[in-house]
């Protein structure tokens, strides 16, 4: 017998690797997506077959292979049905029967082959799925996104299991029978039987009886879960619909395990003592009785307490008792009638005996102030000014500075007097 | 050492999980750090508990003696105040992972993925930013600002473990358990919390509609 066309086939699933590749990953593929040769090469091995008008979609048992070899596996994969493989099996023992009767023995030969590759396939399969199968259950069926999916899955295998299990215990009964009778009839197709499944029927049910267990565990945890999140969006409602609720006035019967939690306070040591300290009340009496007695004070004299008038503010003719920053002042007003480019009130200090005997933040602070209030008269002039205030940086964290460190004055408006005001000293 | 580390940690009121405190957890899991710590909780008249089977471990009474009751009590009174910030931040993050939301011990809360879903939704986006449980929050803070603070105030509650500090990624503790079963003592005990508390209303809604027909 010549293997040359399955050479031939694996040879153009070779060629046309890209193709299947993008097949399996993607379910179906378009038409103008794949190039004709490729096409029409993997059409004559029948590894294409048309989805719909512009689709091409893989040979199943092709996917199923590449599926089963690679172990990936869809998120409702079905298992293989050995229930069919069974009642194959039964229709050839009965068929063989038939055979041995009517002294067939051709006929007979070819059904006991056939009989013994569904008893390999079945092995196969049902190993196949519980593999499948525990390890869908260990892993919570992957990357599951959502409750409900994880639900539907649970439902999905749990069923799938169930449906596995029936056709396990077929199984026992159907090849007990199709062994018992060839042991009778002295065929070498018994030993096979008791080999490659019954020995193994048993140890098939306890592992399917340990996954819909491991299942049923799984969907009871899902419905906890299910349940803890309605009991959130419950909770969340109820409280914010429900202020005045504070708890619940109840004594400890009954109640979970939760309630019971301890939560020891730490203990910190206390160096420092406190007025309700009961030790520390007589000495505080004693404190107190020795104290001396209390003086009578006097109130102190105020000093003369330097005050800075807007010039309009003050009656004609009076003068103000002039101190070192009120000179300072009269002169910083004349220097910028006379600068003509803006003068800093920081740097003018160090150039002025008066203002240098105020502190510079004091200066700059008294000298803005009084210069933002006019107008001024200077030399016989109503003089108002302009300030631009240098702020400092903003502190660490802190996007505004709300402080000044200097500011630059230049003459705003000058108008000639009319009235009678205060002169700048 | 680690039984002495799960010991303070059972002292302090904390929950011992796999997620938060690993090594504690598996020492007590053992049976000889359990006996141990049994032994040395008993002797106080305290006792080893745990939420569920795989759950976090904590300390529980052993017997409630009078001040023990006087506790219980108190803690069912105030049940609101202790509650009441857990359960918005989490329902929250709940809302925001939507369909995919589990919240179960050792998920990942994803700060940038949460982020997303708020911004993404008008109404969740609104509800954080009327949230009045987060201490601290400006009135015109960003919505990322106050997602953090959220976080991190569930992490200061123990819900929630940093495990990625540059991409703010944190994982949810064993604590939501305790969390879970103390709502669901509240959806027993409840009636505006029980499953069937909207149709009762609205069963008592409709008797006088059906009683006035039959006057009529």
């Amino acid at each position: 017998m010549s293997h040359r066309p399955i050479k031939d086939a694996l040879q153009t699933l070779q060629r046309h690797a890209e193709v299947i590749e993008q097949a399996v990953m993607g379910g179906t593929v378009a038409q103008d997506s794949l190039p004709k040769p490729a096409v029409q090469a993997l059409r004559q091995v029948s590894a294409l077959r048309p989805a719909g008008r512009d689709e091409w979609r893989l040979h199943p048992r092709l996917r199923e292979y590449l599926q089963d070899h690679l172990q990936m596996f869809p998120k409702f994969q079905s298992l293989t049905d050995i229930g069919a493989k069974l009642n194959f099996i039964q229709m050839l023992h009965s068929d063989a029967l038939s055979a041995v009767a009517e002294r067939d023995y051709e006929s007979l030969e070819s059904q006991q082959a056939a009989i013994e590759t569904a008893v390999f396939d079945i092995a196969d399969a049902t190993d196949r799925n519980l593999t499948f199968l525990a390890g869908m259950v260990s892993t919570r069926y992957g990357d599951v996104r959502t409750l409900a999916a994880k639900l539907a899955q649970n439902r999905w295998y749990l069923k799938q299991s169930n449906h596995l299990g029936q056709d396990l215990n077929r199984l026992g009964r159907v090849v007990s029978q199709v062994e018992k009778d060839a042991e009778e009839r002295g065929w070498i197709l018994a030993g096979l039987i008791r080999r490659v499944l019954l020995s193994k029927v048993h140890v098939w049910q306890l592992g399917l009886s340990d996954v819909q267990t491991q299942i049923r565990e799984e969907i009871f945890r899902t419905r906890q879960m299910e349940a803890n999140l309605r009991n959130l969006a419950k909770a969340d409602q109820f409280l914010s619909q429900n202020p005045t609720w504070r708890g619940f006035d109840r004594d400890e019967d009954g109640l979970p395990a939760v309630f019971l939690r301890v939560s020891l306070s730490k203990l910190v040591p206390r160096i420092e003592p406190t007025d309700s300290d009961a030790g520390v009340r007589s000495d505080f009496r004693e404190l107190v009785n020795a104290l001396p007695l209390r003086k009578v004070m006097t109130a102190p004299i105020p000093a003369p307490v330097l005050q800075v008038c807007r010039s309009s503010d003050a009656d004609e003719g009076e003068h103000l008792n002039a101190g070192p920053a009120a000179l300072a002042l009269g002169e910083l007003m004349k220097s910028i009638l006379a600068a003509e480019e803006a003068v800093s009130i920081l740097d003018w200090r160090r150039l002025n005996a008066s203002a240098s005997q105020l502190l510079p933040g004091e200066w700059v602070f008294f000298a803005a102030t009084a210069l933002e209030a006019g107008p001024h008269r200077v030399d016989g002039k109503d003089v108002e000014f302009e300030l631009e205030m240098l702020a400092n940086p903003p502190a660490y964290g802190r996007r505004y500075s709300r402080t000044f460190r200097d500011a630059r004055v230049t003459v705003l408006k000058v108008v000639p007097a009319r009235g009678v005001k205060r002169e700048a000293h | 050492m680690r039984l002495e580390s799960a010991l303070k940690l059972l002292a302090a009121g904390q929950f011992v999980c796999p997620v938060r405190f690993p090594d504690e957890f598996e020492t007590l899991s053992s049976s000889e750090g359990s006996n141990k710590a049994e032994e040395w909780l008993g002797t106080i008249g305290y006792r080893l508990a745990q939420l569920g089977e795989e759950g976090a471990f904590f300390m529980a009474y052993s017997i409630l003696d009078g001040e023990g009751k006087g506790k219980v009590r108190e803690e069912l009174k105030s049940l609101r105040d202790r509650l009441t910030p857990a359960v918005m931040f989490l329902e929250t993050l709940r809302q925001a992972q939507s369909r995919a939301a589990q919240l179960q011990p050792g998920d990942e809360v994803v700060h940038s993925e949460v982020l997303e879903r708020v911004r993404s939704n008008a109404l969740l986006d609104r509800r954080i930013a009327e949230m009045r449980e987060v201490h601290g929050a400006r009135a015109n803070e960003s919505t990322a600002d106050r997602l953090t603070k959220i976080l991190d105030l569930l992490e200061q509650d123990g819900y929630l473990t940093l495990t990625n500090p540059s991409f703010k990624v944190y994982r949810i503790t064993g604590k939501i358990s305790y969390l879970y079963q103390v709502l669901a003592f509240m959806a027993e005990n409840l009636p505006e919390m029980a499953d069937t508390g909207v149709s009762d209303q609205m069963e008592d809604r409709q008797a006088p509609l059906s009683e006035a027909a039959d006057d009529s």
